[in-house]
Formats: C-alpha cells, structure tokens, sequence
C-alpha cells in the first residue's frame, strides 16, 4: 500500500514542479528553491510529517523533505537549548542529500568525462 | 502520439504500479484478522500477561491491523501496526495510545511505537520467547536494544 | 507584471513581441504533466522499494532509514548522469526527473563532471553549486523564519 501512496504523493509534487516549469515559466533552481521553502512551511505546520508516515518515499524523496528537515532540526534544538537552537540546530538531522551530492559530485568528476 | 521507448516503457510501468495498488486495496480492507498472538512464556521467564492484556485492550481500536507486545519485570515494548489509510493521524494515535497503556499499567516503563522496523524486531523477539530460546537478562537486553532502537532520531 | 513591461515598450517592439508570443512554441502543458506525475512517481516508488530494503535487512527504522535511502538514490544519480541516461529522461520528464533528491544530486553532479575540465578547485568547486546553492541557501533560510516563528509562538502560547 506504502508503495502505492508513494508513487502517487511523489507524482502529485513533481506535477506541482511541473506546472512551475510551464504555467508560471520557472527555472529549475526557482522551482526547487520554492518547493523547499513550501516543505519547511508545510512542517512549520504540522502537516509534512503526516505526509511523511502516509506516503513513505513518496514525500521523504522529492526536494521538499529537504525543508521539512532542517525545520525537525531547528526546532528540535529549540526545544532543547532555547531560541538560538533555531540557528544552530538546523543540519542536526539532515545531511544526507547534500554530503552525498557533494562526495558523488567529486568522485563523479573524477570518473567521467564531460559529454560533448 | 510518437512515444520513444523510455515513454512507453515508464507508461506501462506505472500503470502496473496503480492496478497493484488497487489491487492490494480490497485484499486488506476484507482481511480482517488481526496479526497477534498471545504469548504464553515458561515459568523461568517473565510472566507475559500483562502484554496480553494491553494487546487485549488495543485490540479494541479498529484501525490496528496487528499488535506485537513483550514485557519484563517492569518494563513492556507494544509495536502496533495500523490501517494504511489511517497513518496520516498516526502520531496523534501513537500518542493518545501511549498514554492509556502508561494509565493501564501505573509503574511500569511502557514504550509504544508504530515503527515497521520495532514491529519487526519484537515479532523476532516473541517467536523466540515461544520457542523459550532466552534467558531473563537476554530478554532484558533484547528489550533494551529495541528501546534505544524506537528512539533513535536520525 | 510581464504584461505591462510589454505595455511600456514602443509600439513597434509591441508588435514584435506579439509576433514572438504567437510564434513560441506552446508547451504541451497536459503531457508534460502527465510524464512528470509517471516518472516523479517511479522514482518515488524506486525510493521506497530501498527504504523497505533497508529497515528489513539493517538496523534502519522507518526513521532513520531516510538517509541511506537518499545516500543511496544519489550513490545511482551519479551513475546515470555520468553514462548520460539522466539527461535523456530529463528531455521528457521535466519536473518528474528535477524535483526529487535525484534530480538535485543530478544538477550538482553533472556540473562537477561539466567544469572538471576548468580545474577541481574552480572549475568542479564553484559550479557544483549553481543550484544547489539557492537551493541550500533559501531552505536554511526559510527553516529559520519558519522554526523562529514556530517557537515564539509556543512559547508565547505556553506562558
């Protein structure tokens, strides 16, 4: 079932990304920009995480489980630390996607060469 | 409509993934047997009534499809599994359940968790309290590690 | 807004900008959605077949198993980039290819193989980051204002 809601909730966000591509003429970089920010508001208000034990992958995969998670972090320090955990807590819980981006970008780079 | 092959294949692929997913739809909605057992542990292990009773008292919620219970002289692991359409309110219920069974059994360390991963590993850990394959202070670490299992955050 | 920087031109760029807006290539909303909805949800749907994978057969719970999830998934992006398949299903899958974390990891690493030519330091280092930098810098950013406002507001609602 799980793997049914992913597909389907993992879908209905890219076709979110989709119509910023076509209806509203985005680029790539605006589009992701603005889905991460619209994940980072959608666990300010409690939803993201719901989504998340509905749709599995299906709401951890696209790019706006980026925003939820650095909002899980900073409020997680918050609640230990006070305020200025908002500041400092904010990598605590993710940072799988851009350190794996980065060390796969680097060795990807020593492995392959550019296409014409 | 020219389609190249990624087209047509992505297409035939995903329309596989949705009949699936209807399909698998109506089986769980007429299953209606619920996934526990009572555990009956020897003498010479802790007394697995008290978990028998909270899967007793879950059992009265219909949205749980399956509930794994494991206790020790004072401590109980429950892992429930509920309806696939009701996780959106999971946590409210994880909640709302973790308090009555603290109310059901005053005293004692419960840990209630809807975590695939802890059913899974508790599921492990009855079988082997069935077959009486562990010993006090094994049953002990066993619960230990899925404790700190449950609440690991990242 | 677009409208009227058209509006404020001379009237002959007027007439040649509608000329240019009937002459663009109308883009095949329906269709383009359509394989951004089959192709975002594949990828989805692979990324959940891994993640049921990991907290079966390793000490992952539905928690955590989100990292390796992505780790892995990115591990896969690097291979289809560098061979060139995530262009071609870029071609056709729009958003369906950009928005998950594949196509993030995408963006960074074929930017990294693009520029090695230019060094790894300049080249490889600074343009890993062209979208990804707006990316990071406006999700932290956003995570901020929103976990900022999030914790005021309980803390004003707790007193």
């Amino acid at each position: 079932m799980i793997f049914f809601w992913a597909f389907v909730v993992g879908g209905i966000i890219c076709v979110i990304g989709q119509l910023m591509f076509d209806v509203f003429k985005l680029s790539p970089a605006h589009t992701l920009t603005i889905l991460v920010v619209f994940g980072a508001i959608l666990d300010g208000l409690g939803l993201y995480e719901p989504l998340i034990d509905f749709a599995g992958a299906g709401a951890t995969v696209p790019i706006t489980s980026f925003g939820n998670a650095l909002v899980h972090g900073a409020l997680q320090e918050a609640d230990k630390h006070g305020i200025i955990g908002v500041v400092t807590g904010m990598f605590e819980v993710t940072s799988a996607g851009i350190s794996a981006a980065i060390i796969f970008g680097v060795i990807g780079s020593l492995l392959f060469k550019p296409k014409g | 409509m020219n389609m190249t092959f990624f087209q047509k294949f992505f297409l035939f692929f995903s329309l596989a993934i949705v009949c699936a997913g209807c399909g698998t739809d109506e089986t769980m909605e007429s299953q209606s047997s619920l996934d526990i057992n009572p555990l009956s542990a020897k003498p010479s292990l802790f007394d697995q009534s008290p978990s028998n009773m909270a899967k007793e008292s879950l059992m009265e919620y219909e949205e749980i499809t399956g509930i794994k219970a494991v206790n020790s002289d004072k401590e109980m692991i429950i892992a429930v599994q509920i309806k696939h359409m009701k996780r959106f309110f999971m946590a409210k219920h994880r909640k709302a359940w973790q308090k009555e069974m603290e109310k059901q059994f005053p005293g004692w360390k419960v840990e209630l968790s809807t975590d695939r991963k802890i059913y899974l590993e508790l599921d492990k850990l009855e079988e082997k309290i069935n077959k009486d394959t562990l010993s006090k202070d094994e049953l002990k670490k066993e619960m230990k590690h899925i404790i700190k299992l449950s609440k690991e955050q990242t | 807004m677009a409208d009227e920087k058209k509006k404020k031109l001379p009237p002959k760029a007027q007439a040649y900008q509608a000329l240019q807006d009937k002459k663009e290539e109308k883009r095949p909303i329906v269709k383009n959605c359509m394989m951004a909805f089959l192709v975002g949800g594949t990828i989805c749907f692979i990324g959940q077949i891994i993640m049921t994978f990991y907290i079966h057969f390793f000490p992952f719970t539905e928690q955590t198993a989100g990292n390796p999830t992505t780790a892995t998934l990115i591990f896969l992006t690097m291979l289809a980039t560098g061979f060139g398949y995530y262009d071609r299903l870029g071609q056709f899958a729009g958003a369906g290819s950009a928005v998950p974390v594949t196509g993030f990891g995408n963006a960074v690493i074929s930017a990294a193989i693009e520029h090695r030519t230019e060094g790894y330091i300049i080249g490889v280092g600074t343009n890993m980051f062209k979208v990804a930098g707006p990316v990071i810098v406006y999700g932290v950013f956003s995570a901020f204002i929103v976990a900022l406002i999030k914790t005021i507001l309980t803390q004003w609602g707790g007193m």
